[in-house]
């Protein structure tokens, strides 16, 4: 049969065109607006070559540590999610009563609107009125208690472990779907030759597993390289610059009119996503059967 | 309640049918753009009696404080803001932050311009033009708040005089078991005027520095005194002067914070001593609050701050002349007394409009009693004010031991000087 | 201790350890719905003490002052909306990607993947939300929701589409079936469970989104929830009574959502990972 008459491309046309439009086109025009002086202050728009770009990378720390803290924050709270989320994923597979009920419990946070999440922690964690710091007092460990998001050695940890603590079900459950798909006969085998738990664990579930958790490695990745409403609702980028952000300092310099240097940065970014995220989908959509 | 659900629910079916645009009940929508604590209760009150009257439904869409210039720089640059947006006025910021003269539609025909305040219209005006109406007490500013009975109680015979003794007196309190002063960081901007609301005294120390720093003749970073500023609050907050909740405490917990006695001592304007006396639950009245001067560099200069919270209309407004309608009746001599009546926060408002301020003694007393006033830094300042927060989160890096005082104050600068070249300012070219 | 009672050993501890894991996500839910009860006062810091006098009225408090009623609607509509728009054109475009694998073909597909990764810039976006006049428009904001949505959708359903088998398709053709009747009588129905998936995925992520809202609807009668209880917390920021309650009406709908379609999420979420 003939491909192109059966599986006609305009079939795909409504998601190109969407997609293009609000999603790529304002990319592009980012890269070329970041070559102006578009700001709040002035109608007229001046070619101004490499200045902005110039003005972010000149040495000037600031950005430099703004993109520090977004590869800190992507690869802490890769790690923790999939080494958690791998934990739990194996630890809610077998002999835990109930265990749909807490599968469906972790992935909870998942669910909820990133925005709530951020405005609920800043209350908990809030070192007076929270109910963290109260907790730890009333059962005598108030040696821990801490300026969660204020105390500048802390903060950026805190809104990583609400971070941890927001994604980890959603990353446990796609494991789980991938330890389901295992089958039990490689276990079977494996407990008739004698080995033990750990065993099965290393040469069978994370083999087989490489796959699943390359996905949600990438996909973690992703999202870290883009936070943004975490940080948002719960520092906004405090105390001082601490727990600053690539997407905090876009928006940041959009709020104070500078447009230019704002959608500079996005375009940087959008650059560097274009071609890591090249790898990426490479990844994701590799056709390698598992099996 | 359960009709307005009902006109809801067929609003969102009729909206499901066409993916249009969904009209409330009422005839005409306002849309009202402004920043926490800037629209009072008593002010959705009049909104409510204004649609009685004219049948004019007024949308308050109230943005957390931190994030409000980003949400309305976006909405203004992209030819799509509220009816009536709230910003800070001042001469110079209207026209560089705002752009005024193309973004809001000038006033100079309704009634209020004839009895509003000259200081108001000076600094909410272009030219001849009228761009703004100021709805905020401007007639007093923050001034220092202090608890008599603690002050009594730690042995504290007079309010200070000088920094020095200023830090004297918060060790007392703090020896008797009183946090000295509630500063709350967590909004972005209520520290910052330790250093701004001082401009008189600066002004004192080093005559004519205004004119200089407005020419780009002086910068920030290379004047000694902006340091010690700094510094002294650097020092305040080292100390444990203002608790060690500060950077989560939030400048809506002050009357709660200062009316339960933890704290002796906040910056606030007067009105607020009323609201402190309410959230004490009887046990402080009105009479137990006092004010001094803003004690960083010494001050003993009035702070007078004739700007504020300001109403303009879009120039863009879907419904300007419902929108001139609302500030008119904002502006109503009754309405404006009812604000002052309802809103202890509002004193007055500056407008002459016979109408009768509720200055308690202690603040007409506190604000006659003063020998020489000057004017606050971000209003006598150009390129200052818009970039409070920013200013105001790298004071948080320098408390914090992140960044150098010289570091703040160079960020100064250099915010300022990108705002003066994207202004075109010739002093800076 | 023999292997049994080693074996039992474990799972008591682990289940210990399950809940004590579960609790973790558990307080904070906890936390926010005996809150939403309490009085103004008692709510300043959460607290797991039950209140003193239950509150129910901040419920109706909320609705009334947080304008949910309306929100609930845009909410409704924005993701409804959305969600179809981008599971049906989704689909079919994954259906073709994975039935045609030629060079240009697998170009496009990585092109329209890559959006997954690619940052959006508000800045410039604005600019084409005034040049199309979608800027403040439901339309708008539901075509920037299903924007975002599709890169993500059509790597979901591709891998569910490589499943049905191409044989289907020739005997159907063999039949006489045209592109469309193949696609919407043969393949659609096939399609159903993978679409179910993606489409709750859809509509939980665009109802929680906010940032879109906040800079292309001005107007509060059009603000979806999330944004509604932004705006909230913005006038009541000291009373966490209000708050919870606002946020308990906010995330019901995608909790109640999230506990009927739970099994298509799990199952059906991670076949695009699962390949084989």
């Amino acid at each position: 049969m003939k491909k192109a008459k059966f599986y006609p491309w305009y079939f795909a046309l409504i998601s190109l065109i969407i997609y293009t439009v609000f999603s790529v086109v304002p990319g592009l025009i980012g890269i070329g607006y970041s070559f102006t002086d578009w700001s709040a202050y002035s109608r007229e728009l001046h070619f101004v070559g490499w200045k902005n770009f110039a003005k972010v990378f000149s040495g000037n720390s600031e950005y430099l540590r703004y993109i520090l803290n977004t590869l800190l924050f992507t690869v802490v709270t890769c790690t923790f999610k999939t080494g958690l989320g791998l934990l739990f994923a194996v630890l809610l597979n077998k002999g835990v009563k109930l265990k749909n009920l807490h599968r469906g419990i972790l992935y909870m946070p998942s669910v909820l609107p990133i925005l709530v999440t951020g405005l609920t922690f800043s209350s908990i964690l809030n070192p007076k009125y929270g109910f963290l710091n109260a907790f730890l007092k009333s059962v005598g460990l108030g040696f821990l208690a801490q300026k969660w998001l204020t105390d500048p050695h802390i903060a950026f940890g805190s809104v990583m472990a609400v971070d941890v603590w927001r994604g980890t079900g959603y990353i446990m459950t796609m494991l789980i779907a991938g330890i389901v798909a295992i089958s039990p006969t490689y276990y079977e085998a494996a407990s008739i030759d004698g080995a033990n738990a750990w065993q099965q664990f290393k040469y069978i579930t994370l083999p087989m597993l490489r796959q699943t958790l390359a996905v949600t490695i990438v996909l973690n990745v992703i999202y870290g390289l883009k936070a943004f409403d975490i940080i948002y609702a719960l520092t906004n980028g405090g105390p001082g610059h601490r727990t600053e952000v690539m997407n905090t300092a876009v928006f940041n310099m959009m709020s104070k009119g500078l447009y230019a240097e704002g959608t500079t940065i996005s375009s940087v970014m959008f650059v560097f996503m274009v071609i890591i995220g090249y790898f990426m989908v490479k990844i994701l959509t590799k056709d390698e059967v598992v099996e | 309640m359960n009709k307005k659900l009902l006109a809801a629910l067929l609003c969102g079916t009729a909206a499901i049918g066409a993916v249009s645009t969904c009209a409330l009940a009422a005839d005409t929508t306002i849309t009202l753009l402004a920043s926490q604590d800037w629209v009072y209760d008593a002010e959705m009150e009049l909104g409510e009696k204004f649609e009685e009257e004219t049948g004019i439904h007024v949308d308050y869409q109230i943005i957390p404080a931190d994030q409000y210039y980003s949400v309305l720089m976006t909405k203004i640059n992209s030819g799509e803001c509220a009816d009536i947006f709230g910003g800070q006025s001042g001469r110079f910021d209207i026209v560089t932050q705002y752009n005024v003269e193309e973004n809001a539609l000038p006033l100079n025909d309704e009634e209020w311009v004839s009895y509003y305040d000259e200081y108001a219209k000076a600094e909410t005006s272009v030219g001849d033009n009228v761009y703004g109406m100021i709805y905020f007490d401007t007639t007093t500013d923050f001034y220092m708040v202090y608890n008599k009975k603690l002050f009594a109680e730690a042995g504290i015979e007079a309010v200070p005089t000088t920094f020095a003794e200023y830090m004297e007196d918060c060790q007392k309190l703090m020896d008797n078991g009183i946090v000295p002063f509630y500063e709350c960081t967590a909004d972005g901007w209520h520290h910052v005027m330790w250093f701004c609301e001082i401009g008189g005294r600066f002004e004192e120390l080093e005559p004519g520095i205004t004119d200089k720093l407005n020419n780009n003749e002086a910068t920030f970073a290379d004047t000694e005194m902006f340091k010690t500023c700094l510094e002294q609050i650097k020092e305040m907050a080292d100390a444990g002067y203002f608790g060690d909740n500060y950077q989560s405490d939030e400048y809506a917990g002050m009357a709660y914070a200062l009316g339960s006695g933890e704290y002796a001592m906040t910056m606030a304007k007067p009105g607020t001593i009323a609201e402190i006396a309410e959230a004490s639950d009887g046990e402080y009245t009105v009479d137990d609050f006092g004010m001094f001067y803003i004690p960083t560099l010494d001050c003993q200069v009035l702070n007078v701050h004739p700007v504020g919270p300001t109403r303009f209309i879009y120039s863009g407004a879907e419904h300007p002349d419902e929108a001139k309608q609302y500030l008119a009746f904002l502006a109503r001599p009754e309405n404006l007394q009812y604000m002052i009546d309802n809103e202890p926060k509002v004193e007055n408002y500056p407008f002459n409009a016979d109408q009768t301020p509720a200055y308690s003694e202690e603040t007409r007393a506190f604000i006659d009693g003063s020998e020489s006033r000057g004017t606050v830094f971000q209003d006598a300042i150009k390129y200052l004010n818009p970039q409070w927060f920013d200013f105001g989160q790298d004071i948080i890096a320098y408390l914090n031991g992140d960044m150098e005082a010289e570091e703040v104050l160079a960020n100064v600068d250099a915010r300022r000087a990108d705002q003066a070249a994207a202004a075109g300012d010739e002093a800076w070219s | 201790m023999g292997t049994k009672g080693k074996r039992i050993t474990a799972d008591v501890f682990k289940n210990i350890l399950a809940w004590a894991v579960a609790m973790l996500v558990l307080v904070p839910m906890a936390l926010i719905i005996i809150t939403s009860f309490k009085t103004d006062k008692e709510s300043l810091g959460m607290s797991l003490t039950l209140p003193t006098q239950w509150v129910f009225s901040n419920f109706n408090t909320v609705i009334e002052k947080g304008k949910l009623a309306v929100s609930f609607i845009n909410s409704l509509l924005y993701a409804g909306f959305a969600t179809l728009l981008t599971v049906f054109s989704a689909t079919m475009s994954a259906y073709v990607f994975s039935r045609r694998r030629s060079k240009g073909f697998s170009i496009l597909y990585m092109y329209l993947v890559l959006g997954m990764v690619i940052p959006i810039n508000y800045v410039s976006l604005m600019k084409i939300m005034q040049l199309t006049h979608l800027n403040n428009t439901r339309l708008g904001i539901i075509l920037l929701y299903a924007a975002l949505q599709t890169p993500f959708t059509i790597f979901l359903v591709y891998g569910f589409v490589s499943k049905v088998p191409v044989e289907l398709d020739e005997a159907a053709v063999i039949d006489g079936c045209s592109p469309m009747s193949l696609y919407f009588r043969v393949v659609f129905p096939l399609l159903k469970p993978a679409m179910v998936t993606a489409g709750v995925l859809c509509f939980l992520n665009t109802w929680n989104e906010f940032i879109m809202p906040l800079y292309f609807l001005n107007s509060t009668t059009k603000w979806p929830m999330t944004l509604a209880i932004y705006n909230f917390f913005g006038q009541f920021q000291r009373s966490w009574n209000l708050i919870c309650a606002d946020v308990i009406l906010t995330c019901a709908p995608v909790v109640i959502l999230y506990i009927l379609a739970q099994r298509f999420i799990v199952g059906g979420q991670t076949a695009g990972a699962v390949k084989g």
